[in-house]
C-alpha cells in the first residue's frame, strides 16, 4: 500500500536530532562544483585533443630540425618556398615503396631555389635509418624527430604521410597514403605557380 | 527482415522508455498511481523491446545475415558458431546493445522485485533507470546503429544505413560473404566469452543503487530504505564486477603472451576503479545501517560509483589515452562525455541540496578511533586514495601532461607499483583488525586481546615461510600482513561456529550452517575477505618471485631456468583449425629436478585473412598450486623446425588468483542466503518488540 | 629552437652509427653468437615501452618495428653502454612516453609527487571530518560496549522466549 507520508507532521523514528538547514551555496559546495566543472573541462578538452587529426589546412607547426648530416635547421626557415614535408620509418613497408619516387621527384627540383623535400624519420634514428637512406640514396634534408615531437604537432598516426606546405607556410595538401613522383610533381607545381600569380 | 523487426524494436524501445520517465515522475509528483503504473509498465516494455531487438542480432548472426554491416564486419563463413555468439559483443555496435540489455534485464528486475517493498522509492528510481536507458539507446540508434545495413548507390558507392536510402540495392549475398571481416583474433578465445558479459554485470548492476540512491534524494526519503533497497544489488554488481576484472586477468594471461595477469593499463584501471568506490561503498552503508551515520558522504559514494561506471564506459570506447584496449575511435565520445559530466553534476547538486535542508543529519557521533565506525572511515579514507593514486596514474597524469606541459608520458607499472602496495598493505591490515572492533566502542586492550589468537597462527605461518627458505624482507612482511587478515576471518568463523556447539550441542557441520543462516552477511563477509586474502598471496607470489628467461633452442636442446630444465622436443609447423587459422606449435618437457613432469605446447596462431592484427601468442603452461610454468613461442628470430626462441616464466603461486576467485564466488553466496523467516505478528514491525536488539551486531 | 647535441649523446650516436658495418654483415641469429643474451635485452625492453604502439613494452611488442628496437639494445649492450645510458637514448629519442616513469623534471614531479600531496591533503581531511563528528562526552567506557558476537546470547534468549 502506499504510504502517503509528509515528512513535518511525521517524523520518522530515524530522524535524529534537530534538523539544521545549511546554505545551499556554502563554501564546501561551491568548492565542490567548480572542482567538477574544472575536471571536466579538462577531461574535456582532452577528448577534443584526442580527437585531433592531422592538418589539412592553416600555418604549418613550425619545428627545428636537426638532419643525419648533422645540419640544423628551422621549418620557418624555408619560408618561401615550396615544402614536402615527409614522415617516414625504416621499418615501414610501404616507405620502402616511396622512397624512389621521393628522391626522383627531389632531383626534378634540385638545381632551383624554390623548393624543398625535408624528410622527418619518426621513431626511428637507429642505423637502420641511415642504412634506409644510403639504399635510396636520399639527397635532400633528412633528419630524426628527436622526441617524437614534430610527429607530435602533426598529429601523425602512423607512416607514411605526406604534407605539402605552400611558399606562405600554409599547408596546401595531406595525403595518408604513399605519393608517386607524378602526384608530387604536379602538386609541387600547381604551387609553384600560385606562387608567380600571386 | 530480422535487422528491420531490430531496429523498429529499439526506436519503440526508445519511445516506450522516454514515456516511462514522464509518467512515473509526474504520476509520483500527482499522486496518481494509476500513472504511476503505466509508467512501470512501459520500463518492463522496455526490457521486452530491447530483448527482441539484441535476440534479432544474435539471429542474425548464426544465420550469417551478411548485409547487416554489424554481421559483416564481426563474423565470417569460416568461424565456427561458438563465436557467433560471442561476436555479439565483439565490437562497438553490438556491446553498445548488449550493454543496453543488461541495463534492461536489471531495471526489469529491480521492478518487479521491489515493487511492493520499496513503493515509495520506485517510481522515482525507475525513472532513472529508464533515464539511463534513454541515453545508450540513444547511441544505439543515432550513432552505433548494430542494424545498418550495406547498400549500394546508384553511384556506386557502399554505405551502411538503418533504413534503405533512395534508389538502392543491396550487395549480393556472395560478395558479402566472401569479403566479410571475421571476428578479431584476440577475442576468439573461451575468455572472451565471459570476461565483458560479467563486467558488463558488475557495471551495469551498479545502476540499481544508484537509482535508488538519487530516488531517495528526489523523493525525500532519506533514512535507510534506499540502502536496504540495494543492498542485495550492490553486492550482486560487486560479485559480477570483481570476476569480470579476475577473468579480464586471466584472459590476458591465457591469450596476451607477457606472462602477467594485470598491466596496469589505463582500460584496465578504469575498471577498477569502480570496483575501489563499490568496496567502499558495500562498507560504508553499514555505517549507516548501524548507526545512522555518513549519510551525505555514503550518497556521494554510491553516486561516484555509477558515476565511474559510466566513466569507464566512456574512456574505453572513446580513446580518451592510449591503450591497449583502445576500440576504434568513433563519434561516441563526445556524446558520453557530456552524459557522463552531467548525470555526475546533477546527482551532486541534487545531494547538496537535500543536504541543506538538513534531512542528511548524523544520528550519532564517532566516540572512539578504535570503534568500528572509525575503522570504516579510515576504510574510505584508503580507498579513496587507491582511487585518486589510480585514477591519476592512468588518466590524470597524462592528460594534465600533454594539456599543460606539452609533453606526452605514460605512468606504467613502475609508478603504479611505487605507490599502491602502501595501500593495500594498510587495506589488508585494516582487514585484520576492523572485524574485531566493535560499533560505538572499542578499547585497545580490548582489541588486542581479541588479536591474540589470530596474531600467534600468523607468527606461526611466518616461521613457516622462513623455514621454507623465504628471506626476502618484503614477502616475509607482505606476507604476515596478509595472512593476519586470513587468520582472523577464518577465527571469527570458528569462534562462532565454537560458541553453537556449546550452546546448541550441535555437530560442526549444522553449526556452521545454523552460523550462517543466522547471521549471512557476517560469515559471508568473513569468507569474501578470506578469498581476497588468497588473492593477495597469489598476487604477491607471482609478483615477487617471477623469474623469467628467454633463449633460442634447437631440437633436441635444453635450457635451464631455476630448478627446471625445458627440453625442445618437435615442432609442428602449418597446422590449419576450423577457423582457417594457422598454427605453428611447439612442443617441449618440462622437466623438474631431473625428472620429466608436463609436455607444454606453446604456438602462434597466423591469421591469413585479417589485415591488421593477425599474428597470436598462445602459451603453453603446466599449472600447480605452487606455480605456473608459462611457455611461450616468440618470434624475435624466423622460427624454423631447427630453431625456436622460447620466452619461459615461473609464475609462483599464480593459481591462488584465480582459486581466490572462486572463494569470492562462495562468500558472496552466503551472504545471500535466505533467512530465516521470523514468524511475527501481524500489527507491527518485529524491531519494536525487542527494541534492545536494534543496533547492535 | 636548435637542438644542441649534447657531446655524450652525440658520442653514442656515432658509436652507433659506426656499428652500421657490423650491423648489415651480422644480420644473422643472436643464438649465443654474440655474448649478450635474450635474457639481457629484455631486462632492459622490459623497462621501455614500444614508441609506436599504444601502451605496449618493449619485450612484449611482437612487430616488425619493436624487434629492430630490441635489436639495437642489443647493439648497445656490445658496445658497452649501461642501462641507463641506453634508456637515456631511448628517452632522447622518442620522448618520455617510452618509459614507465617520466625521465623529465616537470613531468616526473607532475606524477610522483601529487598524488602523495592528494593523500596528505585526504588525510587531513579524514582526520578533520572525523574529529568534527566526535562525541566529547566519553560517557561511554569501552569495555561497556556491547559484544560483537551476539550470535549466542540471541540463541540463548530465543531458546528461552520459545520455551
Amino acid at each position: 500500500m502506499t504510504e502517503i507520508t509528509l515528512e513535518s507532521t511525521h517524523p520518522h523514528a530515524e530522524d535524529g536530532p534537530q534538523q539544521q538547514k545549511k546554505k545551499f551555496l556554502s563554501p564546501g559546495t561551491i568548492f565542490l562544483i567548480i572542482a567538477m566543472l574544472v575536471a571536466g573541462a579538462i577531461i574535456g578538452i582532452a577528448l577534443a585533443n584526442q580527437n585531433q587529426t592531422q592538418p589539412t589546412g592553416g600555418p604549418a607547426p613550425d619545428f627545428a630540425m636537426t638532419t643525419f648530416d648533422g645540419q640544423s635547421f628551422k621549418l620557418s626557415e624555408l619560408q618561401g618556398k615550396v615544402v614536402v614535408l615527409n614522415f617516414w620509418a625504416s621499418w615501414c613497408a610501404p616507405c620502402e615503396d616511396e622512397a624512389a619516387d621521393l628522391q626522383a621527384a627531389w632531383e626534378h627540383y634540385e638545381g632551383r631555389d624554390d623548393v624543398a623535400f625535408v624528410g622527418v624519420a619518426y621513431a626511428d634514428n637507429g642505423p637502420r635509418s641511415i642504412e634506409f637512406l644510403e639504399r635510396h640514396g636520399v639527397t635532400y634534408l633528412n633528419g630524426p624527430d628527436r622526441g617524437t615531437a614534430i610527429s607530435h604537432d602533426y598529429n601523425i598516426q602512423g607512416v607514411p604521410e605526406t604534407f605539402i606546405i605552400d611558399k606562405n607556410g600554409d599547408i596546401s595538401r595531406f595525403i595518408y597514403s604513399t605519393v608517386t613522383e607524378d602526384q608530387l610533381i604536379e602538386l609541387v607545381d600547381a604551387l609553384l605557380i600560385e606562387g608567380v600569380e600571386s | 527482415m530480422i535487422a528491420e523487426i531490430g531496429f523498429a524494436s529499439l526506436a519503440l524501445a526508445l519511445l516506450a522508455s522516454i514515456y516511462s520517465i514522464i509518467t512515473c515522475v509526474a504520476g509520483e509528483i500527482r499522486r496518481n498511481e494509476r500513472v504511476v503504473l503505466s509508467g512501470r509498465n512501459a520500463a518492463l516494455l522496455t526490457t521486452a523491446l530491447v530483448t527482441i531487438a539484441t535476440v534479432a542480432l544474435q539471429v542474425a548472426l548464426i544465420q550469417q545475415e551478411y548485409h547487416v554491416s554489424y554481421v559483416w564486419s564481426v563474423s565470417n563463413p569460416a568461424m565456427p558458431s561458438f563465436f557467433r555468439w560471442t561476436a555479439l559483443w565483439g565490437s562497438q555496435a553490438g556491446s553498445l546493445l548488449f550493454w543496453t540489455w543488461v541495463m534492461v534485464l536489471f531495471t526489469a528486475g529491480a521492478i518487479l522485485l521491489n515493487w511492493r517493498t520499496h513503493r515509495r522509492l520506485m517510481p522515482y528510481a525507475t525513472a532513472y533507470m529508464m533515464a539511463v536507458v534513454v541515453f545508450f539507446l540513444a547511441l544505439s540508434l543515432f550513432l552505433e546503429n548494430p542494424f545498418d545495413r550495406w547498400w549500394i548507390l546508384p553511384d556506386g558507392e557502399v554505405v551502411a544505413n538503418a533504413l534503405i536510402p533512395a534508389g538502392a540495392q543491396s550487395p549480393t549475398d556472395a560478395r558479402l560473404a566472401e569479403t566479410a571481416r571475421g571476428l578479431n583474433p584476440l577475442l576468439r578465445h573461451f575468455g572472451m566469452a565471459i570476461h565483458p558479459p560479467m563486467l558488463y554485470l558488475g557495471f551495469v548492476g551498479f545502476l540499481i543503487p544508484f537509482a535508488f540512491g538519487m530516488a531517495a534524494l528526489a523523493s525525500g526519503d532519506l533514512s535507510t530504505n534506499w540502502i536496504k533497497a540495494s543492498r542485495g544489488w550492490a553486492l550482486v554488481a560487486w560479485l559480477f564486477l570483481s570476476l569480470g576484472l579476475i577473468l579480464g586477468g586471466r584472459w590476458a594471461y591465457d591469450v596476451l603472451g607477457w606472462g602477467g595477469y594485470w598491466g596496469w593499463d589505463p582500460v584496465e584501471n578504469a575498471a577498477f576503479l569502480p570496483w575501489l568506490m563499490g568496496t567502499a561503498y558495500l562498507h560504508s552503508v553499514m555505517i549507516q545501517e548501524k548507526r545512522g551515520m555518513l549519510k551525505t558522504w555514503n550518497m556521494f559514494l554510491v553516486i561516484a560509483t555509477f558515476s565511474s561506471v559510466i566513466f569507464a564506459t566512456f574512456a574505453t570506447r572513446s580513446g580518451l589515452v592510449e591503450s591497449v584496449h583502445s576500440f576504434a575511435r568513433s563519434e561516441i565520445g563526445f556524446p558520453m562525455f557530456f552524459f557522463w559530466f552531467t548525470m555526475t553534476l546533477i546527482s551532486v547538486v541534487l545531494l547538496m541540496w537535500r543536504r541543506s535542508q538538513g534531512k542528511l543529519q548524523d544520528d550519532h557521533k564517532f566516540n572512539n578511533l578504535l570503534s568500528r565506525e572509525s575503522l570504516f572511515v579510515l576504510n574510505n579514507f584508503l580507498f579513496m586514495a587507491l582511487f585518486c593514486v589510480v585514477f591519476w596514474g592512468s588518466f590524470g597524469a597524462p592528460i594534465s601532461s600533454e594539456l599543460f606541459l606539452d609533453t606526452n608520458i605514460t605512468l606504467g607499472t613502475d609508478y603504479f607499483m611505487q605507490t599502491t602496495p602502501w595501500l593495500f598493505a594498510a587495506l589488508y591490515l585494516l582487514m585484520g583488525v576492523a572485524p574485531l572492533s566493535a560499533w560505538t566502542s572499542t578499547s585497545a586492550s580490548r582489541l588486542g586481546r581479541s588479536l591474540i589468537v589470530p596474531i600467534i597462527l600468523t607468527i606461526a605461518t611466518t616461521l613457516f615461510f622462513i623455514a621454507q627458505g623465504m628471506d626476502t624482507t618484503v614477502a616475509i612482511v607482505a606476507y604476515t600482513i596478509v595472512s593476519l587478515a586470513g587468520w582472523v576471518a577464518l577465527y571469527e568463523i570458528y569462534r562462532g561456529v565454537v560458541a553453537r556447539i556449546r550452546t546448541h550441542r550441535e555437530n560442526p557441520i549444522s553449526a556452521l550452517l545454523n552460523l550462517i543462516q543466522r547471521n549471512p552477511r557476517r560469515y559471508g563477509g568473513y569468507m569474501v575477505h578470506f578469498g581476497v586474502v588468497v588473492i593477495g598471496i597469489g598476487v604477491i607470489g607471482s609478483t615477487l618471485f617471477q623469474v623469467e628467461s628467454q633463449r633460442t633452442l634447437q631440437i633436441g636442446e635444453s635450457m635451464t631456468i631455476d630448478n627446471y630444465e625445458l627440453r625442445y622436443d618437435n615442432f609442428r609447423p602449418g597446422q590449419i583449425s576450423q577457423d582457417g587459422r594457422i598454427m605453428d606449435i611447439a612442443e617441449l618437457t618440462v622437466i623438474k629436478d631431473g625428472t620429466p613432469v608436463a609436455t607444454v605446447s606453446p604456438r602462434r596462431d597466423f591469421f591469413p585473412e585479417n589485415t591488421d592484427m593477425n599474428t597470436m601468442t598462445i602459451a603453453g603452461a603446466h599449472s600447480t598450486l605452487e606455480n605456473d610454468f608459462y611457455v611461450l613461442l616468440v618470434g624475435w628470430e624466423e622460427i624454423s623446425s631447427n630453431n625456436a626462441t622460447f620466452k619461459v616464466y615461473i609464475n609462483p603461486l599464480v593459481n591462488l588468483v584465480w582459486w581466490g576467485g572462486l572463494i569470492l564466488i562462495l562468500g558472496t553466496m552466503m551472504a545471500f542466503y535466505p533467512k530465516p523467516v521470523l514468524r511475527s505478528s501481524t500489527a507491527t514491525e518485529p524491531q519494536q518488540l525487542i527494541p534492545a536488539m536494534k543496533g547492535s551486531v | 629552437m636548435a637542438a644542441q647535441l649534447h657531446p655524450v649523446k652525440l658520442f653514442v650516436l656515432i658509436i652507433v652509427v659506426l656499428l652500421v658495418p657490423s650491423v648489415v654483415a651480422v644480420a644473422q641469429t643472436n643464438d649465443g653468437d654474440g655474448v649478450i643474451t635474450d635474457d639481457e635485452v629484455n631486462d632492459i625492453a622490459q623497462k621501455l615501452y614500444c614508441p609506436v604502439c599504444e601502451n605496449i613494452p618493449l619485450d612484449a611488442c611482437g612487430t616488425a618495428a619493436c624487434d629492430d628496437w630490441r635489436y639495437e639494445i642489443r647493439i648497445q649492450l656490445e658496445a658497452g653502454m649501461t642501462e641507463a645510458q641506453i634508456i637515456d637514448d631511448f628517452v632522447y629519442r622518442f620522448g618520455d612516453r617510452v618509459v614507465g616513469t617520466p625521465q623529465s623534471t616537470a613531468p616526473r614531479l607532475l606524477s610522483l609527487v601529487t598524488p602523495w600531496i592528494a593523500i596528505a591533503l585526504g588525510l587531513v581531511i579524514s582526520f578533520q571530518f572525523w574529529r568534527n563528528r566526535r562525541d566529547t562526552d566519553d560517557s561511554i567506557a569501552a569495555d561497556d560496549a556491547p559484544n560483537t558476537n551476539i550470535s549466542a546470547y540471541r540463541d540463548l534468549l530465543e531458546n528461552d522466549v520459545s520455551g
